[in-house]
């Protein structure tokens, strides 16, 4: 039982770095540019929620609030992003993200103050399975986890907009040439980034408590997570999110009494991991090895 | 008229016009006008203009608007004052920001609140102060950044702070040299101690308060401990588990976690502890958010039933109380001694009622900040903006205030002060003995 509430939680926390990783392998995908700016738009989008709840708004104008809020900061990650992708100045774009983050983390801060806050401040409602327990933000967690993740598989191996999100930025020329706007496939792309990121945002916060740099540790996981799985590849994303996740939390969970491993190596774990398997697989776990010509 | 004399040094109309307009402010705002400055100010404008930095235009419009800042900034000289006062600044550094930033504003609100009455006192001594307050974080970088910039720009020679532990140990080696004087009222670390000769606390000793849980938690066999990861927290863990070691051979600590400083997700460190089923936890995060996390967490588990809880000042405060009171209630929390004093209740009263809560920082530590600051103003008063002579005094002389009334730095950097043990009931830390 001990094992499996531990499995449980490592599968939550890892979910919560799928969610993250998705929209980032999503925005790379269309853009070549690793947006890590995602985290801090999560955090903004949470807080969002947060003071329109707080301000009394019913919870679903309070959920309207926190889309829109996710929407605009797509459309200005857009904006920040969009000459870059098209310059092919990837470097340039990945340090963009990373301060457009840093700005939003410090917005947020002068706004709201630096300190934690909560959704409820009462210990949240559980679900509980025998002697097994889940938060109701950890089951949601999982279920969209799983959803989302079987959703975007098949959008971006068999549909044709996953086929076109990938062709705008291996080759825009020759996509305008078939009268596709590569602009308008990034702006969509981005925005379904924000949105997807402010979902696992408001998840990871409810779970815990919102601070505002709280994203920064998520999107680091998930950087990871892509390296990891490829930067070219969705599932192998996937798989390593949870691999970069799980191994170092029941590393952590499961060493107890006199052999107990702190929480506080966690972090250092994750690294050796991700180092362990980058050298291994250097061009991601699923990757296949191609022709070069 | 001399304004009016300066004008007329100018052939330009819009720029007469200006100064017309601004005679007529100063007739609205006041009598007496500062002619260097505003003599400066011609000056500048007439320079701007053979740069051709503006339009004559805008120059028109820049010369009023100036004005305005120049009476609104207090160009303008204000009536003599009666008596001039030596103004002596001192800085203040707390956690303003960060997972503590609430225990920062308390002490904000104490302060806040003390400076008029310790103003009225100063001022038969033709002295007033004046706080200056920076933002140490809870973490030493921060608070070596606020020492540096009080000393250097600000000119401080005195400091109450930094307030977290951290803050304080990291701040302390830079006193050395007596070149600043370093009071803090909260940092109790037991590293404190001989850091340097120009550092002192008001708090107790966690050399006193690991003691006071060792011994409380020797009646129970089996015992656990969870801490966060800062300079305080690992303070009083390895003050206790010294204690139990050397004292209470019995005692076996079946589980010893630490997790990271402002750690969000817990759980599984709990779901560890919880599996070694101890008889006694003591919680050992910092104040504030994390705090109230940890025992949120622990309520989602359940199951503690059968386990007594300890906490420390983290869980004196009443907010960090309410949130799981299945898990808090009932829980021995060890602290310094609760101030009876009667004109402190009604002070603390007072403070509550004019700036709000202070609740978060108990009664020792609200009574700590007002005793080290009544005491060290008093002697800034005696001797001086000079560091060296006031910790002279300090070290030599026995004071009274409202955390004791034998209250003496002689051998030590902190003052005399024992345990005190409080258990949590109805969501209120009641003081036992």
């Amino acid at each position: 039982m001990f094992f499996l509430q531990i499995l449980l939680h490592s599968l939550v926390v890892g979910t919560q770095v799928v969610l993250l990783a998705v929209p980032l392998y999503l925005v790379y995908s269309s853009s070549k540019i690793f947006h890590l700016g995602l985290g801090a738009t999560g955090i903004s989008v949470a807080y969002a929620l947060w003071f329109a709840l707080k301000s009394g708004w019913s919870l679903p104008m309070a959920i309207i609030f926190a889309l829109i809020c996710a929407i605009v900061l797509g459309i200005l990650s857009f904006a920040l992003l969009e000459k870059l992708a098209k310059k092919k100045e990837h470097l340039f774009g990945l340090l963009v993200s990373f301060s457009f983050g840093l700005c939003l983390e410090a917005i947020v801060a002068i706004m709201f103050g630096t300190d934690g806050k909560f959704f409820l401040t009462t210990p949240l409602p559980t679900i509980r399975f025998s002697e097994l327990y889940l938060t109701f933000p950890g089951v949601a967690t999982l279920i969209a986890g799983v959803i989302l993740s079987v959703l975007f598989l098949i959008i971006v191996a068999k549909t044709p907009w996953g086929r076109k999100m990938k062709a705008v930025s291996e080759n825009s020329y020759l996509l305008a040439s078939l009268s596709f706007n590569a602009g308008t496939v990034r702006l969509f792309v981005l925005i379904i980034a924000s949105v997807l990121a402010g979902f696992v945002g408001i998840m990871t916060t409810l779970n815990s408590n919102l601070t505002p740099n709280a994203g920064f540790s998520v999107i680091v996981l998930a950087f990871i997570a892509l390296l990891v799985g490829g930067v070219n590849s969705l599932k192998g994303t996937i798989l390593a999110s949870y691999i970069v996740v799980l191994i170092p939390e029941l590393i952590v969970g499961l060493s107890s009494g006199q052999y107990s491993i702190s929480l506080s190596w966690k972090m250092v774990i994750v690294f050796v991991v991700a180092a362990i398997f980058l050298t291994w697989k250097p061009n991601g776990l699923l990757t296949r090895k191609a022709r070069v010509e | 008229m001399v304004i009016r004399s300066i004008a007329d040094l100018s052939s330009r109309s819009y720029l007469r016009f200006a100064v017309v307009e601004m005679t007529i402010w100063r007739a609205l705002f006041t009598k007496t006008m500062n002619l260097a400055k505003m003599t400066m100010l011609y000056l500048l404008i007439i320079k701007f203009k053979s740069m051709k930095l503006f339009s004559q235009k805008s120059l028109a419009l820049l010369v009023p608007v100036l004005a305005v800042v120049l009476l609104l900034s207090g160009c303008v000289s204000q009536p003599p004052a009666p008596k001039a006062l030596e103004t002596i600044k001192i800085g203040v550094i707390a956690p303003m920001s960060g997972d503590a930033a609430a225990v920062g504003e308390q002490i904000k609100k104490v302060f806040d609140y003390l400076l008029p009455s310790i103003n009225e006192t100063a001022k038969n001594e033709g002295k007033q102060y004046q706080f200056i307050y920076e933002d140490g974080k809870c973490a030493g970088s921060e608070a070596v950044a606020a020492y540096q910039k009080l000393t250097n720009i600000d000119g401080v020679k005195f400091i109450f702070g930094g307030m977290c532990s951290s803050e304080t140990l990291a701040i302390a080696p830079l006193t050395k040299d007596g070149s600043t004087l370093v009071v803090s009222s909260l940092s109790s670390n037991p590293a404190l101690e001989g850091a340097s000769p120009y550092t002192f606390t008001f708090s107790y000793s966690d050399d006193v308060m690991g003691k006071t849980l060792a011994k409380e938690m020797s009646k129970y066999e089996r015992v656990a401990l969870i801490t966060e990861q800062t300079d305080w927290n690992i303070g009083i863990q390895k003050v206790l588990l010294d204690e139990l070691k050397a004292n209470y051979p019995k005692v076996t600590v079946v589980a010893n976690e630490v997790f990271p400083k402002g750690a969000t997700d817990i759980r599984s460190t709990l779901e560890k502890v919880k599996k070694m089923a101890p008889a006694a936890l003591f919680l050992n995060p910092a104040p504030g958010v994390t705090a109230e996390t940890l025992v949120k967490q622990m309520a989602e588990l359940k199951e503690w039933t059968g386990c007594t809880m300890f906490g420390q000042t983290s869980y004196i405060g009443e907010s960090n109380l309410k949130v799981a009171p299945e898990i808090t209630e009932g829980m021995i929390v060890v602290d310094a001694p609760k101030s009876t004093n009667s004109e402190f209740v009604t002070l603390s009263g007072e403070i509550e009622t004019a700036k709000g809560t202070i609740s978060d920082l108990g009664a020792y530590y609200s009574a700590a900040i007002i005793d080290s600051t009544r005491i060290m103003t008093k002697l800034i008063s005696e001797f001086g903006n000079d560091p060296i002579a006031v910790q002279k005094a300090l070290k030599e002389r026995t004071f009274s205030g409202f955390i004791s009334n034998d209250i003496n730095f002689k051998n030590s950097s902190f003052p005399n002060i024992g345990g005190g043990i409080y258990k949590v009931i109805d969501g209120k830390a009641v003081y036992q003995q």
